[in-house]
């Protein structure tokens, strides 16, 4: 992004109707461009609000950390530089280089990294914080020629990688990467001495937009994309398996194909963390099925589901295997090394992001495999990414049985949990689309502030059954009013539908409120049908918005429910402790 | 630079007569203007931007002596 462009928007986004997203970008430097980048960036994420950047005052980066934890806001983005750990590592004072200060200003900016973690700690309690650290060099003030690595200099950075480990530990906190930002950003080309000595400012405007965008990235990340459909012939691996011969294929060092190889650990890495994998290949389905097979290959086989393989286009593959997977192609990545293919997948959805595997390119596989972990990457896993492969592969093992034969042969069990968060329950309400309530979203900092008001109740729901565990697959957020009970927020996963899950879910809300009528914020969206279908099964019209559901004609409505329904034992406990669980659960 | 300024009033901008037009303003022109123009604007730049006309002298100028 250009500077002039980052004015303009940043002009643009604050006649935006609503209530503004507030961040501080704490720093000790000059705030000037890299505000204005903020600013454009977060207005580009948050598309529907206007967005202000508040700073603080320059060289305190401390007190203006300590000064936004007094006043919290949506987000935090902290840059730190060398000048912040002490003054004499920067150009703008002249507090002297002498050898014999070295020492002094090493155990300083220790000290001082001890001062920031505490404060940075203490304030993502309570809202998500970005840091960055050091970008700038260090200036010329060590014993030895700059060639060689002086050991003050080594320790410094010492100090700033251990801090950084151990904030990085906290999960409200994330780290820009030292090694992403040097990709983009080269060292070389950051400081901009003449703007440092006039104004205090010390970044070329290419680094502060830079800089900006990956402050805004982790403060407001990206939705993971859920699902990897893969090519085989020259994609999984290098050869083709029909003319070539099973035995022919080839992903290995010694004969030139390696990066086939980094690709198929890249795929078993991803599913390993929940993503699904399918295949769209056309082939003979029995030479895909004894390729496959292979043992040397690196991704397990079962890691695969479903294995589209046939004489189709791979439009007609990818469109079974969304219907398999009961995603949109919007959460789904499309690798093949075929121009010609991915053009045809791209013309019949539009929405599914096609990659082109660059068979004939090390170089460009790596910049994919980059591509790959940021369209895939979460910062922390859960039980229920995991299961959803095997849960899906179950699902489709089941015969079509009658539903209540099978149901009842389930065995199924639902786990209620009642005002216990964790991070899943904001995750599947900002990824959950078919079944959902009115398709809003909610950053963490809204979800830390519904949870701090004592009417908000949040009911999650596990379910497993003979075919296995799928996990949380349900969460409910309400709150109580004074004419009752409302549900602002109910998600469940589309791996969950067909199990009635979601009437036991309504029952139990129903007993837990003691409440005769529940009112729901309904509002139709373009993805949520299954929600719409459910409301007019139980209530027998089309629903309306803010639509109220009367306990007597759920009851008469509701179907024969088969599961057996178990309250989390934390439930049960005081009131109090709860209260303490909403801040440690979250954080857990 | 100055979202609220017509444009027909652009070449009589300046310090003076843009209320806008403050020290932080001035930071943005450069950091935009050297951008735009793929030049460096130092100290003895600066006090050439105080309008619309100084700034279209400097860098003519400045661009001529660039490509001559």
């Amino acid at each position: 992004m250009k500077l002039a462009d980052a004015l303009r928007q940043a002009n643009q986004q604050a006649s935006r109707p609503g209530n503004a997203l507030r961040v501080h970008l704490t720093c000790g430097i000059t705030p000037l461009h890299l505000q204005t980048f903020l600013t454009a960036h977060l207005a580009n994420r948050v598309a529907e609000r206007p967005v202000t950047v508040e700073t603080g005052a320059f060289g305190d980066l401390l007190g203006n950390i300590e000064r936004a934890r007094r006043d919290p806001a949506d987000g935090i983005a902290v840059a730190i530089e060398w000048s912040d750990l002490d003054p004499r590592l920067g150009f703008r004072t002249t507090g002297g280089w002498a050898p014999d200060g070295l020492a002094d200003i090493v155990s300083g900016a220790a000290s001082r990294l001890n001062a920031l973690e505490s404060a940075i700690v203490a304030v993502a309690d309570r809202v998500p914080v970005s840091v960055s650290l050091p970008t700038l060099p260090l200036p010329p003030c060590f014993r030895p020629p700059t060639v060689h690595a002086a050991p003050h200099a080594l320790a410094l950075r010492e100090a700033v990688w251990a801090f950084a480990a151990s904030l990085a530990d906290h999960p409200g906190i994330r780290v820009v990467d030292p090694q992403s930002l040097d990709a983009e950003s080269p060292p070389g080309q950051r400081l901009d001495l003449a703007r440092d000595l006039q104004c205090g400012f010390p970044y070329r405007v290419e680094h502060a937009n830079t800089l900006a965008e990956r402050l805004t990235a982790l403060l407001w990340p990206a939705t993971p994309k859920k699902g990897l459909i893969t090519d085989l012939d020259n994609t999984l691996w290098c050869g083709i398996a029909g003319e070539d011969g099973v035995d022919a294929l080839s992903w290995h060092l010694d004969r030139g194909d390696h990066a086939f190889a980094l690709y198929q650990q890249m795929l078993a890495s991803l599913a390993d963390l929940g993503v699904l994998i399918g295949v769209a290949s056309r082939n003979d389905p029995n030479v895909v099925e004894q390729a496959l097979a292979r043992e040397d290959l690196l991704v397990p086989r079962d890691t695969f589901f479903p294995i589209e393989a046939g004489w189709a286009s791979k439009s007609e593959s990818v469109a079974r295997i969304l219907d398999a997977w009961n995603i949109g192609p919007q959460d789904v990545v499309f690798v093949d090394d075929s121009a010609m293919e991915r053009a045809e997948v791209a013309a019949a959805f539009p929405n599914l992001e096609c990659l082109a595997f660059p068979s004939d390119d090390d170089e460009s596989v790596l910049a994919l495999l980059n591509t790959l972990r940021d369209r895939f990457g979460k910062a922390s896993e859960s039980t229920e990414d995991r299961l959803r492969r095997t849960s899906l592969q179950a699902a489709s093992a089941r015969s079509a049985a009658c539903p209540e034969v099978f149901l009842a042969a389930a065995n199924a069990e639902l786990r209620m949990s009642w005002n216990v968060p964790d991070a899943r329950c904001l995750d599947l309400i900002n990824k959950t689309n078919q079944f959902n309530l009115n398709g809003r979203r909610q950053d963490e900092a809204e979800w830390r502030r519904r949870l701090a008001d004592p009417s908000t109740f949040l009911l999650a729901v596990s379910y497993r059954d003979k075919f296995g565990p799928l996990g949380k697959i349900a969460v409910v957020l309400g709150r109580q009013t004074e004419t009752g009970a409302v549900l602002d927020s109910w998600v469940m996963s589309c791996r969950a539908f067909a199990r009635r899950i979601e009437h036991q879910t309504l029952m139990a809300l129903f007993e837990r409120l003691e409440a005769d009528a529940i009112r729901l914020a309904f509002e139709p969206t373009n993805r949520n049908g299954p929600m719409q279908e459910f409301l007019t099964a139980v209530t027998g019209q089309a629903p309306t918005r803010d639509l109220t559901i009367p306990r007597g004609v759920f009851e008469v409505r509701c179907p024969r429910c088969y599961g057996k329904v178990i309250w989390d034992e934390r439930t049960e406990r005081a009131a109090d402790t709860l209260l303490l669980d909403r801040v440690s659960g979250f954080a857990g | 630079m100055f979202p609220d300024l017509p444009a027909d009033q652009i070449p009589r901008a300046s310090v003076s007569a843009v209320a806008q037009w403050d020290s932080l303003a001035t930071l943005n022109l450069v950091g935009v203007l050297e951008e735009e123009f793929q030049i460096r604007l130092g100290a003895d730049d600066l006090p050439s931007l105080l309008s619309f006309e100084l700034i279209r002298d400097r860098l003519s100028e400045r661009v001529y002596a660039q490509n001559a």
